[in-house]
């Protein structure tokens, strides 16, 4: 048995030495017919193994953005987050139990580009692609980054950073052979070169923000120093009337309505001026953040409240109230605001969703904090995922 | 001599009680981890030499490199139940660092597949070729559970290695399975590559290509920005040297491209530019040499220079052709 072994393996040896003996023989043979107007020496060599393999980068250094053949600028990986949230409408995503997706800064600058034009607006739509050649990762959508989401970039700002979402559609890693950046400008319709990268940035990427449940309260530090927190209540799904407002007539309109707290725990504590805090009223909080929601089965983003939109009080009585509320003037260190909203749900959500997605923004805190300091804000990727509750309602009291 | 045996017996008895007393459960657990890195005798039974017994040489060999480089944390410890962390190589990395080893892994496998050797030798070979891969690697840890044969004296001794080869075993099995089915890059043979499926380089056109120096594959941008023909080659070449005088001839073409090094390290650049027929996939060098000109430098990361070589056009065509990854190009000199 064993000698039959060695026998096998020496055959294979000779067979590979013979293969690689061939192809040195085969570029390294001189002929002599070829004609040479000098006397220089010339070795005839034969163009084998022709192959097209893709140019592959290290995302984490710069790339060059090339279209028709010309230089337009240079891009490269800042950072890489891997979320504990995932894009609740991707469906292939959700069927293979994916639970992350991966933020992806970048910085770009179109200095080349931007030397005979105004302005360019590039998107970056990010790709996974595994060994067979299929698509197993796309750009996706899971909340507020504090970065744009594009690159709009002029003349005399060639540079910026932007960040954008991948969104695995496996759990499988190794079965992915490229991460590609499809970059195009959507204004002018031109598209860049794809640009072929290994998978470093993903495989060291940092952990980010994990999904928050309707059980988890979230605390904010904004830049000034200042601690607040923000938790919801209960979701429901409701029909409600509404009185004719400036968008609707009169009717009946299904709601998203929901509540939430906001405790202020701590004021500022530096001289870092953040919008969202009135300094010349005990740095009171004077604006909620913005708050985005979407659903598990419509992704269109709802962000205003219908404040003429009635609810029923009782379970006995058709009697009525209007429920929405503002958010305080003016909320003071110590103090907690309870704030009602709904979001009237659009034509577009066919189906009652199970799960509604509610995202926070903080553009103030963006404004005041510089690029880096962006990074690090606990109100990146805020993400409440909330199931629809119902509302039970009582006799109305004799 | 009653007394002296009284105290022998008395000092064989303390030492005795000193042993006894040494004996501390937590003591024996850290002894326990220094033997697992140590790789010392710890397990009880051991099952590696009948999980392995109808496996290739090659396989075992593997299986006891990583063994071997294990390194172990015990994490939780109650009574006879123990957690592990396990570190060893990670299966992530370890078939990224196959796949980027175009040159290597993936030529090699391409052979072998040409060659139509059996599975069993591709297996060998990726084994081989793991044993040392594992290596350099990072590591991933595993948490693992398993029970010791005893935790009131000692030494301590886990019950068996089945956990550790198990998990090992599976990891590698699915590595190898990803690695034997491997979609390579399919060469084209020359007999169906035709001049019309080699791609053209255009003057002042900027392309993303593969360089090879041999051991390293790197991402480059290639732009030719001049090209001397005729006359013209011969005018600039005698400019830039008397010594060239006499040695240009109309055949010679001068050309200035400009290249940029993207990857991740210093390379040296060597010209692929050659005189060529896609007729018979044949491409020509010369031995030339012409004062104030050179056909390679060093390009350092992240840096682009423009180097400026001479080409013998004696035969149809022009072409780029980096013979180590196959990367073929025809250049447009019109």
């Amino acid at each position: 048995m064993n000698k039959l072994k060695i026998l096998i393996l020496s055959l294979a040896s000779s067979l590979l030495v013979g293969c690689s003996f061939k192809k040195n023989t085969l570029e390294y043979s001189t002929v002599s017919e070829v004609s040479i107007s000098t006397e220089t020496d010339v070795n005839t060599n034969t163009i084998e193994n022709v192959k097209n393999l893709p140019v592959i980068f290290n995302s984490f250094l710069d790339m060059p953005i090339i279209s028709e053949g010309v230089l337009c600028g240079k891009i490269h990986v800042n950072f890489v987050e891997k979320l504990g949230i995932w894009d609740i409408n991707n469906y292939q995503a959700t069927q293979n139990g994916v639970n992350y997706c991966y933020a992806i800064n970048c910085h770009i600058d179109m200095y080349d580009y931007l030397q005979s034009n105004e302005m360019i607006n590039v998107t970056l739509n990010p790709i996974l692609i595994d060994y067979g050649n299929n698509q197993v990762g796309s750009a996706g959508y899971v909340g507020w980054s504090g970065y744009a989401s594009t690159a709009e970039v002029y003349a005399n700002t060639t540079s910026a950073d932007f960040e954008v979402i991948l969104q695995p559609t496996t759990t499988d890693l190794n079965s992915v052979q490229y991460l590609v950046f499809n970059l195009a400008d959507v204004n002018s319709q031109k598209i860049f070169e794809p640009l072929y990268c290994n998978l470093d940035c993903l495989l060291t990427a940092s952990d980010g923000a994990q999904l928050k449940t309707i059980a988890d309260t979230a605390t904010i530090e904004s830049i000034n120093g200042a601690l607040y927190s923000v938790m919801f209540h209960d979701v429901y799904l409701e029909l409600h009337n509404v009185k004719k407002c400036a968008n609707l007539s009169d009717g009946s309109y299904k709601f998203y309505d929901f509540q939430y707290d906001i405790n202020y725990f701590t004021g500022p504590i530096n001289d870092r001026s953040v919008m969202s805090f009135d300094s010349f009223n005990n740095n009171a909080i004077t604006s909620a953040p913005i708050m985005e929601v979407y659903s598990d089965i419509d992704a269109t983003k709802l962000y205003d409240e219908v404040f003429e939109a009635q609810r029923l009080m009782y379970s006995n009585r058709n009697k009525t109230e209007l429920y929405v509320t503002k958010f305080p003037d003016f909320l003071n260190v110590g103090e907690t605001a309870t704030v009602s909203v709904n979001r009237l749900i659009p034509n577009t959500t066919a189906v009652k969703p199970t799960y509604l997605r509610i995202v926070l923004k903080f553009p103030a805190e963006v404004k005041a904090r510089t690029l880096d300091e962006i990074r690090n804000f606990s109100g990146r990727y805020l993400v409440f995922q909330v199931p629809l509750n119902t509302r039970t309602l009582e006799e109305e009291p004799r | 001599m009653k007394k002296i045996l009284l105290i022998l017996m008395c000092c064989v008895m303390f030492s005795g009680c000193s042993q006894i007393s040494k004996f501390s459960y937590d003591n024996e657990i850290a002894i326990l981890q220094q033997n697992l890195n140590i790789h010392s005798s710890s397990f009880a039974n051991s099952v590696l030499s009948t999980s392995l017994s109808d496996k290739s040489t090659s396989y075992q060999k593997l299986v006891n490199v990583v063994l071997q480089n294990c390194s172990y944390e015990i994490t939780y410890h109650n009574q006879t139940a123990i957690k592990l962390n396990v570190s060893y190589f990670n299966p992530e990395d370890l078939i990224q660092l196959a796949v980027q080893d175009i040159g290597g892994f993936q030529h090699d496998l391409d052979n072998l597949k040409q060659l139509n050797m059996s599975d069993a030798v591709i297996n060998d070979y990726i084994c081989d070729y793991l044993s040392i891969a594992s290596l350099r690697c990072n590591k991933q840890v595993r948490e693992l559970n398993c029970e010791l044969t005893q935790c009131n004296s000692a030494p301590f001794l886990i019950l068996s290695d089945d956990f550790i080869v198990n998990s090992v075993i599976t990891d590698l099995n699915s590595v190898i399975a990803q690695l034997m089915n491997l979609d390579i890059d399919v060469p084209l043979n020359n007999s169906i590559v035709t001049r019309d499926d080699v791609k053209t380089l255009e003057l002042n056109k900027v392309y993303l290509m593969n360089y090879s120096d041999s051991t390293n594959v790197i991402p480059i941008s290639f732009e030719i920005k001049e090209i001397y023909k005729g006359q013209d080659a011969i005018n600039y070449l005698e400019n830039l040297s008397n010594n060239n005088k006499g040695l240009v001839n109309l055949n010679d073409i001068l050309i200035s491209y400009e290249v940029t090094n993207y990857g991740d390290m210093d390379v040296v650049f060597k010209n692929k530019l050659f005189d060529a027929s896609l007729d018979d996939f044949t491409y020509y060098t010369y031995s030339s040499v012409y004062s104030g000109i050179c056909n390679e430098c060093n390009l350092s990361k992240g840096s682009s220079i423009v180097l400026s070589v001479v080409i013998k056009d004696v035969h149809n065509d022009l072409v780029w052709y980096d013979a180590d990854i196959g990367e073929l190009y025809r250049l447009n000199t019109n």
